[in-house]
């Protein structure tokens, strides 16, 4: 064997050596499993339909909003009208199936969908189309930034719909991720929505409601994502477990409409229940 | 060699899908990593091979080579894809003036032609004889030989 076929053959194993498998056979089992549509529920079902139709009309389809850093960098994918009830407009749901796909991209997306999506792209800012999540049944997407920082465009049959992006180093380099014991959230002035994560897996349902006990529910896996009017200024987020015993409650009170400080928008504060007022970070 | 992704014949029922993806799964990854240069692109694409067997699980007869037959398409359509983009990009000028035989190597190896790229992996890394890269690739025996030949011409040019 001449020195290039050994050399050819050493690189090639080393080069092997080096790959490591990054996913399971659960990840597989939810890829092979098809992805279930997310409807609304009950009567609400008809006024839903009415309520996304009008969205689309307006470019306000998308349910779930993306929180980026810093106060011109909104990139805000549109969520529901301010005017709509939102437990009728928005029947957010996550996937349950599409829990393996944040892992499968590098930029770690936090992929959330509902309903009218038919594709996401994502890639890093100003590279999108670097990978397509196809989605056929999908119908309201959102897509959260992590540590990366990336964009995404949602796309139904009609064309893009809305598009977000992340400066590289996503909201939670950018400090805009705050702790808050069971879960974070990311806010920033401009924000529409409430991202939940790191949920603990006893919970199987996360409640939000908007300073009146109008509960929206959404399944807790992983992250989630909650939209709401941009002139709220508390929001009350519930941990539910299987039974439907609440195991946390958080009152956020986010100060979106608050002026900056030092560029920056004013720590939240959350209230436990039974503790003080504490804050967040 | 031994590290190549086994050539399983048997039948749907013969092998469980775990047992099929404890055996397969990170060497597929590993070949997959060399058709592709990218460990990630490689995982993603044989995640997706995986999922689409167990999707057919039931209705295969040889799950084995339906396995590697899918992994190796979706290479290719990943190889092609980037193809277009290297392409948009244009080459970089210039080369420094030392480079290390793996950069070359792997510089070349990306550059190949996918066949010429999956016969030289397939032939080097996994020790397949030229009717069994043929086999892979569904192809002639006839045309494994020449891309051997060329794709180590190419490196020879490069290396000099």
């Amino acid at each position: 064997m001449s020195t290039l076929e050994d050399d050819l053959t050493t690189h090639l194993r080393e080069r092997a050596a080096r790959a490591e498998l990054r996913f399971d056979l659960p990840d597989v089992r939810l890829d092979a499993r098809p992805i279930p549509r997310a409807r609304p529920r009950g009567t609400a079902r008809a006024r839903v339909a009415g309520a996304v139709a009008a969205a689309v009309a307006v470019a306000a389809v998308v349910a779930v909003a993306v929180v980026v850093a810093g106060d011109d960098a909104t990139d805000v994918v549109a969520g529901p009208t301010a005017s709509e009830p939102l437990s009728d407009v928005v029947e957010l749901t996550i996937a349950p199936d599409q829990q393996s796909r944040p892992e499968r991209l590098d930029a770690g997306a936090a992929v959330l969908m509902a309903e009218r999506v038919g594709r996401i792209e994502v890639g890093p800012p100003g590279e999108l189309l670097l990978l397509d999540l196809n989605l056929p049944s999908a119908v309201d997407a959102g897509c959260v930034a992590t540590e990366t920082g990336h964009a995404c465009e949602f796309v139904t049959e009609e064309g893009v719909v809305s598009t977000a992006s992340s400066a590289a180093g996503g909201p939670a380099s950018a400090g805009r991720l705050r702790a808050g014991g069971p879960f974070a959230f990311v806010e920033g002035k401009g924000a529409t929505a409430v991202v939940v994560t790191g949920l603990d897996p006893t919970v199987a349902t996360v409640e939000v409601a908007m300073e009146v006990a109008t509960y929206r529910q959404v399944p807790a896996l992983g992250t989630v994502a909650v939209p709401f009017e941009p002139s709220v200024e508390r929001v009350i987020i519930r941990g539910i477990d299987r039974d439907g015993q609440v195991l946390w409650g958080e009152h956020l009170d986010i100060p979106w409409n608050l002026p900056l400080v030092d560029g920056e928008p004013p720590t939240p504060t959350i209230d436990r229940p039974g503790t003080d007022t504490a804050p967040t970070g | 060699m031994g590290i190549a992704p086994e050539d399983p014949t048997e039948a749907g029922t013969a092998v469980g899908f775990e047992e099929l993806f404890e055996r397969e799964a990170l060497a597929q990854v590993q070949r997959a990593s060399l058709l592709l240069g990218s460990v990630a692109e490689a995982n993603d694409v044989v995640q997706e091979a995986f999922a689409r067997l167990l999707e057919r699980w039931d209705d295969l007869d040889a799950p084995g080579p339906y396995l590697n037959r899918t992994v190796l398409n979706l290479c290719r359509d990943q190889a092609r894809h980037r193809g277009r983009q290297r392409r948009l990009l244009g080459r970089l000028a210039g080369r420094p003036d030392r480079v290390e035989t793996a950069e070359v190597l792997d510089d070349v190896l990306e550059r190949l032609p996918f066949n010429q790229r999956a016969a030289v992996v397939l032939r080097f890394w996994g020790g397949l004889t030229t009717a069994e890269i043929a086999a892979e690739l569904g192809c002639a025996p006839g045309s494994v030989g020449p891309w051997i030949s060329r794709a180590l011409s190419t490196m020879r040019k490069e290396l000099r």
